[in-house]
């Protein structure tokens, strides 16, 4: 009997503005563009909740009152949280209408949507805390199941989020991990002691989150009654199908006008309709089904671009400098106890940031520059570059301040 | 003048028959041979082995025949990239016959070997695995199997 597990992953980052080496050492307000460029982000937030959340919102809330044997989970980040209470708070009471049903599940990650369990523990562990307390905030539950930054794993990170006192941890079904083995399985992560790991399927859910609207696919055009019988097929030969997806795919990567409001309204009707299937949250699975072998994942693995590795957002030199410089500075801007600069640190380790200044340009380059607000790279990096030497700045005043006081 | 002598031989074909899949198959086999979920699976692997029959003429008929197949089952099952889900040899050396190089190359490359990994870790034939592993093509995989077939009741 397959499960259907719906994961969507909900997330904005703060862009940073075109910041001019001119403004170094005079403004430090670095979010806050007010252009019609897209890295406004009060525009970019609107036209995202206008054309993707509100209404996949609507029609989620409708398809859970209508099946109640319909379940999904979603994990919203800290910072689009807080851009969903500045900006469209009528969002935010949309998903807060969704968990009320008792069939959405909220997972845990890294309230900046960042790279730090790569960098720095410490801070990991402080970002999936400050996380926690939001979604006990505005939900009030208590998230049993983590996901990292874009689905980056690998067995340390398990052993780490275990630890922490989570119960499983979700991550890509990539084939080079799988070889032979299934992604519709749970597993153990080598090392842990009672977690266990969720991977995505990634055909079936790229075939909704890529594919969808390709005139070129095979599958093209996909409607749920055909998709409802791809996950059957999985019948015996899976426990779990595991669907993770961005939820903007509805709406904003997939428009309405290539039918994919229709196809979710029909999806779960579709699947049910199978005496066999079902839906379940991550923690559902956990609990329903039994880790079937270990899974050794020595090497970290994401979700993104072919590769499936780090590879989106710390393959070339300026990608690498940045990050690195940025959690070079971690003691002493924790030290300045400035919540402005601390908080203005912790954003600019948004994941993104380094996305945008991605130079692959080969297969997944199409996917890199619809997702860049930048026009280049080269772009990306000069603003980051040119905010981080005026972090370093405050920093210092912050630091020569506080010495002449002590003085 | 002497009439040349002909030497008899047994075609391959019958002495490495295979039994076709497919429910008819299994229902003659029900008839003379047990398929049973053996009591020593390998849960771990997510196989079973496919006990036979211990009738006097099944043994001279296997007698060189030594090997029950390992059937995998769940989470030991063979995902092939593409969704095709394999159960054991006689399975995989079919997908084998009918494979891409793209699909082999997949499965079988410099850095791992995903056809000689489930033969041996899940189907428990170490000696089939090491004959996988150093084969190139599909055509030649499936010819290890072919030959590790021989050593199994089937």
């Amino acid at each position: 009997m397959p499960s259907v597990c719906f994961y969507f992953q909900v997330h904005q980052p703060y862009r940073l503005k075109n910041y001019r080496v001119f403004d170094i050492g005079n403004n430090n307000e670095y979010f806050n563009d007010d252009s019609e460029r897209d890295v406004n982000n009060k525009k970019v937030l609107l036209k995202v909740a206008r054309k993707s959340y509100l209404p996949t919102n609507a029609i989620l809330l409708d398809l859970l009152r209508a099946h109640p044997d319909f379940k999904v989970s979603f994990s919203l980040s800290g910072v689009l949280m807080e851009q969903l209470e500045e900006y469209s708070p009528e969002t935010m009471i949309s998903f807060q209408k969704l968990v009320e049903t008792g069939q959405v599940e909220i997972l845990s990650e890294t309230y900046f949507h960042s790279l730090s369990f790569l960098y720095s523990k410490d801070e990991f562990r402080k970002q999936v805390e400050m996380h926690k307390e939001r979604v006990r905030y505005f939900f009030g539950v208590e998230p049993k199941v983590f996901r990292n930054t874009e689905l980056i794993y690998n067995n340390d990170l398990a052993r780490e989020v275990e630890a922490m006192g989570f119960k499983g941890v979700l991550s890509e079904g990539a084939d080079h991990i799988l070889g032979w083995r299934s992604p519709n399985f749970l597993y153990k992560p080598k090392g842990a002691q009672n977690i266990k790991l969720l991977l995505k399927n990634y055909r079936l859910s790229d075939d909704i989150a890529f594919r969808f609207s390709s005139r070129d696919w095979d599958g093209y055009p996909l409607d749920a009654p055909t998709f409802a019988n791809w996950v059957s097929a999985v019948n015996g030969n899976g426990n779990v199908v595991n669907l993770f997806m961005d939820y903007e795919t509805f709406g904003e990567h997939q428009w309405e006008d290539t039918g994919i409001f229709n196809f979710l309204k029909h999806l779960p009707g579709e699947i049910l309709k199978h005496p066999d299937n079902n839906f379940v949250t991550p923690s559902e699975a956990i609990d329903r089904y039994p880790d079937v072998a270990e899974l050794d994942v020595p090497h970290f693995i994401s979700w993104a671009d072919v590769e499936r590795d780090l590879s989106a957002w710390l393959s070339n030199p300026i990608q690498r400098d940045a990050i690195s410089k940025l959690y070079a500075l971690e003691e002493k801007v924790l030290s300045t106890n400035d919540k402005k600069i601390i908080n203005d640190w912790r954003r600019l380790q948004t994941s993104d940031h380094f996305y945008y200044m991605c130079t692959k340009w080969f297969s997944d380059g199409d996917v890199h520059k619809y997702f860049n607000p930048y026009e280049s790279p080269y772009e990306a990096f000069i603003s980051f570059m040119n905010v981080f030497n005026d972090l370093k700045l405050r920093i210092a005043d912050r630091t020569i301040n506080e010495t002449e006081y002590l003085v | 003048m002497t009439p040349k002598k002909v030497k008899k031989t047994v075609p391959i074909k019958t002495q490495t028959k295979i039994a076709p899949r497919g429910k008819n198959v299994i229902a003659k086999m029900k008839k003379t041979v047990t398929i049973p979920v053996n009591s020593r699976q390998n849960k771990a692997a997510g196989s079973v082995k496919r006990a036979t029959g211990t009738g006097e003429k099944n043994s001279r008929m296997n007698a060189k025949k030594t090997r029950s197949l390992v059937v995998a089952v769940g989470g030991g099952c063979f995902w092939m990239n593409g969704g095709t889900v394999l159960r054991d040899l006689v399975e995989l050396k079919n997908a084998l016959l009918a494979m891409s190089k793209e699909q082999y190359d997949f499965h079988a490359n410099k850095e791992r070997n995903d056809f000689a990994a489930w033969v041996e870790g899940v189907l428990q034939d170490e000696l089939c695995a090491r004959g996988l592993r150093n084969s190139m093509t599909a055509q030649a995989a499936s010819k290890v199997i072919e030959k590790a077939l021989q050593n199994y009741h089937l």
